[in-house]
């Protein structure tokens, strides 16, 4: 089974993830954000209005102290009385005000006498509009605008009173539009616009609006390629009086949304790139030793065990590298080990210990084996069993030990004739048996040559000169034979009968004949 | 704890008369290297002019500094002033006053003060300089301070309405601006009435139909635009005033309380009858009473 990669998948997978969350997130914020912005805009719409109606108000407030100062002052009141009372000429009066009150916030002035003359002033504007409201009949600081050519004025006035006697009104006046277009100009901040019968009169906008459209519909204007946020201020009031507006335009705001939408962009393409790089560096530090650790594994799982290169790192994975080498060489060590005993348990337990041929365990394990090759290739076994001639006489003349060097030497003797394919076993204490392929004749003429061989090459041991002789039986796989048991049968019959015929021969047997063959000992 | 207070008010007039007579109003920086207390003198402005101008004289006799207030501080506004610091005069705090206007014997007593007439004064009848009046009979000063002349064209004059503009101070008391005109009531009732013989020259130079009156010692100023106009013929001097035929006149006085040190009326004296008042006295057209 390969070994798994999906952390390095997943890994990929959360970084992929990540990146879609984060880039998701940053939209629905510019969403949130652009619709943020012009909620706050409007806000600041009328938050603004309602600061500039208050602004209003407050200096409607010190418009009228200032009138009260004026209106209260001692000197004024006499002067003003000797002029309304007495009846003299209005010199005194205007210079008394003017070295007074000329420091006084105010873009007119005048004094009106109770029965309606002017004592000081000279605007004819602001006469003709007192004339208009007709000031004497309204309460005490009554605030009233007017327009002018080029303003709004809000006017207010106080009367005059000297030892309970009224004696007129002083009125001062502001200019308020001009003031706000100024402001609006030198901040700029939002734009006003002075209306009239649906026309602009002036705007604090750079260039000629006078005379175009105003066309205001649910807060929105629009003017030419340009859109505006706008409210009315509402202080303005009176007959005739052009309405005056405040807005933000579009563009300012679209300007900042643009802005924001190029920070957010900048914003997700860095914080993008910073998350690949993390992703990347996560991948790389943590899937590789990760992967690198799999493979060891998958490897030592499938008996393998792979030279582990050591890490000088000294994170974790470095330490589990190293220590993974450790176990992997300690694996491989004791794998050898266990190899090697298992060699020699399997050598032990297929193996004769004395002269190293199969020993008559294996022989069972064997034969299915060499049978379904032979099969398979169309050939036949032939066993040949072997036996040393009075080897108990060996044995008690020379003693066991010589006994062992006699089989030691006719095994040799016996796997140096045999080839590569033939198989040689002991299967008992001088028996001896050979499984080979060569045929019935074949597996005679190697019979025979062990024989021979076996008999021209006696055991030289020191002084000790042995000669050897042995006998053959050889028969080969009957197709009615069932199992081996019937041939090792067979092939013990024959040898029996080399026996019996002198020893130190070669019999043949099968199943249709008995022959004879070899010398006799 | 009454006297705690009292003596916590001696002392900060004490530390007050140092610390803000010497910087801010001494004339002159005393020569006298007297251990004693300077005298104080204060009250009514027109009286100051006089006493003030005699103060190198006065110090220089008596051997006494004297501090006096009257032009434009806040112990010297008045005759009642004057009166109150007579009455505060006691050892070791030697102080007087000066008037203005004329005592009655009822106040004198009530008060129980010593009045020490200085000089008679003459009160000029004050006009714009614009004015081409210059002259008017005492009936057409009383009428146009009545109202019954309300035109200067009736007088002579310009068509313009007459500004009466007054300074009816110390009502309670005799002569002075009741010289004109026996009481307040008697005054034209839409006329400018003023505290100050400062706010009366102002009202005067800024309209030009205005008549005023202020006492002879009052100094004109540069920026005043007024003059005085002859009544009856007759020119506010002292020789008229002391012929008897200037009409109207106050008196100035010094006031102390009987218990006065010998160096106070000495220095009063020395106003009254030295030979140093004669020529102030030329200066300003008054009177002297006692020389």
């Amino acid at each position: 089974m390969a070994p798994p990669h999906t952390y390095r998948n997943q890994l990929i997978l959360y970084v992929v993830l990540l990146e879609v969350f984060l880039i998701g997130v940053l939209f629905f914020f510019y969403g949130q954000s652009r619709d943020a912005i012009l909620d706050a805009a409007n806000r600041n719409l009328g938050l603004f209005v309602s600061q500039l109606n208050a602004k209003v108000k407050l200096e409607e407030h010190e418009l009228g102290q200032s009138a009260r100062l004026i209106s209260n002052n001692v000197q004024l009141r006499e002067y003003m009385f000797v002029v309304v009372s007495i009846g003299t000429e209005t010199d005194p009066l205007n210079e008394l005000f003017q070295r007074e009150f000329g420091w006084l916030q105010f873009n007119c002035a005048a004094i009106i006498s109770r029965d309606g003359s002017v004592l000081v002033g000279d605007d004819k504007q602001l006469l003709a509009a007192i004339n208009e409201n007709q000031i004497t009949e309204k309460p005490e600081g009554e605030v009233f605008y007017y327009t002018t050519e080029d303003s709004i004025e809000m006017a207010t006035f106080m009367p005059v009173y000297y030892q309970n006697e009224f004696l007129g009104n002083v009125v001062l006046t502001r200019t308020m539009d001009t003031r706000l277009i100024e402001t609006a100009r030198s901040i700029d901040y939002g734009q006003f616009f002075v209306v009239s019968n649906g026309k602009i009169l002036r705007s604090s906008l750079q260039g000629d609006f006078a005379g175009r459209d105003f066309k205001e519909s649910d807060g929105q204007l629009l003017l030419g390629q340009d859109s505006y946020l706008v409210s009315k201020v509402s202080y303005f009031t009176g007959k005739d009086i052009p309405q005056v507006w405040f807005g933000f335009s579009n563009p300012e705001l679209t300007g900042r949304l643009d802005r924001n939408r190029s920070q957010m962009l900048a914003l997700v393409l860095g914080a993008s790139i910073i998350i690949l790089i993390i992703g990347i560096a996560m991948i790389r530090n943590f899937s590789k030793p990760v992967g690198r650790l799999v493979s060891i594994m998958h490897q030592v799982g499938k008996g393998q065990f792979p030279e582990i290169e050591a890490t000088q790192s000294r994170d974790e994975f470095g330490y589990l590298i190293n220590r993974f080498q450790d176990m992997v060489t300690r694996l491989k060590e004791k794998q050898d080990e266990v190899d090697l005993v298992h060699s020699q348990l399997e050598e032990q337990a297929t193996t004769d210990a004395l002269t190293g041929l199969y020993n008559r365990r294996y022989l069972y394990d064997l034969y299915p084996k060499l049978l379904s090759d032979a099969k398979r290739q169309g050939k036949n076994i032939t066993v040949i069993l072997a036996d040393l001639d009075k080897f108990k006489l060996i044995n008690d003349k020379y003693g066991h030990i010589a006994g062992d060097y006699v089989l030691s030497h006719v095994s040799g003797i016996m796997r140096d004739c045999c080839r590569t394919s033939d198989f040689v076993f002991r299967i008992g204490g001088e028996e001896f048996l050979v499984l080979t392929t060569g045929g019935l004749s074949g597996g005679e003429i190697l019979a025979e040559k062990m024989r021979s061989k076996i008999e021209s090459s006696p055991l030289k041991r020191g002084d000790l000169i042995l000669s050897i002789t042995s006998s053959f039986g050889v028969a080969q796989l009957e197709p009615m034979d069932a199992g081996l048991g019937d041939i090792l049968a067979r092939v013990d019959k024959a040898l029996y009968m080399a026996k019996d015929s002198g020893r130190n021969r070669v019999q043949v047997l099968d199943r249709r004949s008995i022959q004879t063959n070899g010398k006799s000992g | 704890m009454m006297r705690c207070s009292t003596r916590w008010v001696q002392l900060s007039l004490l530390v007050f008369f140092n610390l803000f007579c010497i910087p801010v109003f001494a004339d002159e920086v005393t020569d006298n290297k007297d251990s004693q207390p300077p005298i104080i003198g204060a009250g009514a402005h027109f009286a100051w002019v006089i006493f003030n101008d005699l103060k190198p004289a006065l110090q220089q006799s008596s051997g006494r500094t004297v501090e006096l207030f009257g032009k434009e501080s806040m112990l010297g506004m008045g005759c009642n002033a004057g009166i109150k610091m007579a009455q505060q005069n006691r050892p070791g705090s030697e102080s007087f006053g000066f008037v203005c206007c004329p005592l009655s014997e009822e106040e004198v007593k009530e008060k129980n003060i010593q009045v020490h007439p200085i000089a008679k004064e003459p009160i000029l009848i004050l006009v714009n300089k614009n004015n081409k009046i210059q002259n008017l009979s005492q009936q057409q000063v009383s009428k146009i301070f009545s109202g019954k002349i309300t035109n200067w064209s009736e007088v002579g004059g310009d068509d313009k309405p007459i500004v009466v503009v007054t300074r009816l101070h110390c009502k309670h008391r005799p002569g002075h601006w009741k010289t004109i005109l026996p009481d307040a009531k008697s005054f034209r009732k839409d006329r400018l009435n003023v505290k100050s013989a400062a706010e009366m020259v102002k009202r005067v130079t800024d309209f030009p139909g205005a008549i005023g009156h202020t006492g002879a010692t009052w100094v004109f100023g540069s920026g005043s635009n007024v003059k005085s106009v002859n009544v009856g013929g007759i020119s506010p001097t002292a020789d008229n005033l002391r012929a008897g035929h200037y009409p109207f006149y106050r008196e100035l006085s010094a006031v102390t309380n009987h218990q006065a040190s010998a160096d106070v009326i000495a220095i009063i004296n020395r106003v009254q009858t030295g030979p140093e008042f004669s020529k102030v006295a030329k200066e300003y057209e008054l009177v002297p009473i006692k020389q």
